[in-house]
């Protein structure tokens, strides 16, 4: 199980998984820790420029992603091959890094979340990552899911 | 957020070997797996394809009949557009 927490920012309160962030490729850059926001609608991991930056990574030598499209418009972005590490458990993926400085925006998308279930109650403040082992013990099977 | 060392970080030089080399496999061989794997997630492990399907989980079960955990793979979706969908939170001077 991998435990998020809840943060308030401007009034708002938003759910958040503490990542740690390492770049293969570029071994001799400093691992960053970073909160991501857990945003249940984005596809993709996606950290703004300004978080890559701290990590030091220069963006004109990444390749090309694509774009990304959000709710504010569409923006320009590049990946990086990406170690994201949380609590002992690591993966690999091709992180995003949005080139707009128009959005601070870090969020944890379904491709780390995919691997999981998600239990968030904000009642409680608890944010939490099941693995199939855990969602197994919940005797949920009853519940089907709706078509 | 901060810049500090991984503290689980055991066998690091090894586990990034091995996913530098699943990353290069994967961008070497982008444009053959864009032609075969169009719109499909595809699983990247030991310098293969060792999943692929548009849905997540029917590649995590060809994973899961290697032996492979999920988080052993380099993943990535294949998307036909290049256009990938977040949700952003753009700065509300800024929308």
């Amino acid at each position: 199980m991998l435990r998020g927490h809840f943060s308030s920012e401007r009034g708002r309160i938003w759910p958040y998984l503490r990542c740690y962030l390492e770049f293969p490729n570029a071994p001799y850059l400093e691992g960053l820790e970073v909160d991501l926001l857990v945003d249940t609608g984005a596809d993709r991991t996606t950290i703004s420029r300004e978080t890559a930056e701290r990590a030091r990574l220069s963006l004109d030598t990444l390749p090309d992603g694509g774009t990304s499209t959000g709710v504010g418009g569409v923006t320009a972005v590049r990946t990086v091959l990406t170690q994201l590490s949380v609590q002992g458990y690591s993966t690999a993926l091709w992180l995003r890094i949005l080139e707009s400085r128009h959005t601070s925006a870090s969020v944890l998308g379904r491709d780390f979340m995919a691997g999981f279930a998600l239990f968030m109650e904000e009642r409680t403040r608890r944010v939490l990552f099941l693995d199939a082992d855990e969602v197994a013990g919940l005797g949920l099977d009853g519940l089907a899911a709706i078509p | 957020m901060s810049i500090t060392r991984n503290p689980c970080s055991d066998g690091r030089d090894n586990t990034f070997q091995e996913i530098r080399e699943n990353g290069a496999y994967f961008l070497a061989n982008y444009d053959l797996l864009m032609a075969r794997y169009p719109n499909q997630w595809v699983a990247i492990h030991g310098q293969r394809v060792a999943g692929a399907a548009a849905d997540y989980f029917e590649a995590e079960a060809q994973l899961k009949a290697q032996g492979i955990a999920h988080n052993e793979a380099l993943w990535e979706y294949m998307a036909a557009d290049r256009n990938y969908y977040i949700t952003s939170l753009w700065d509300s001077d800024d929308a």
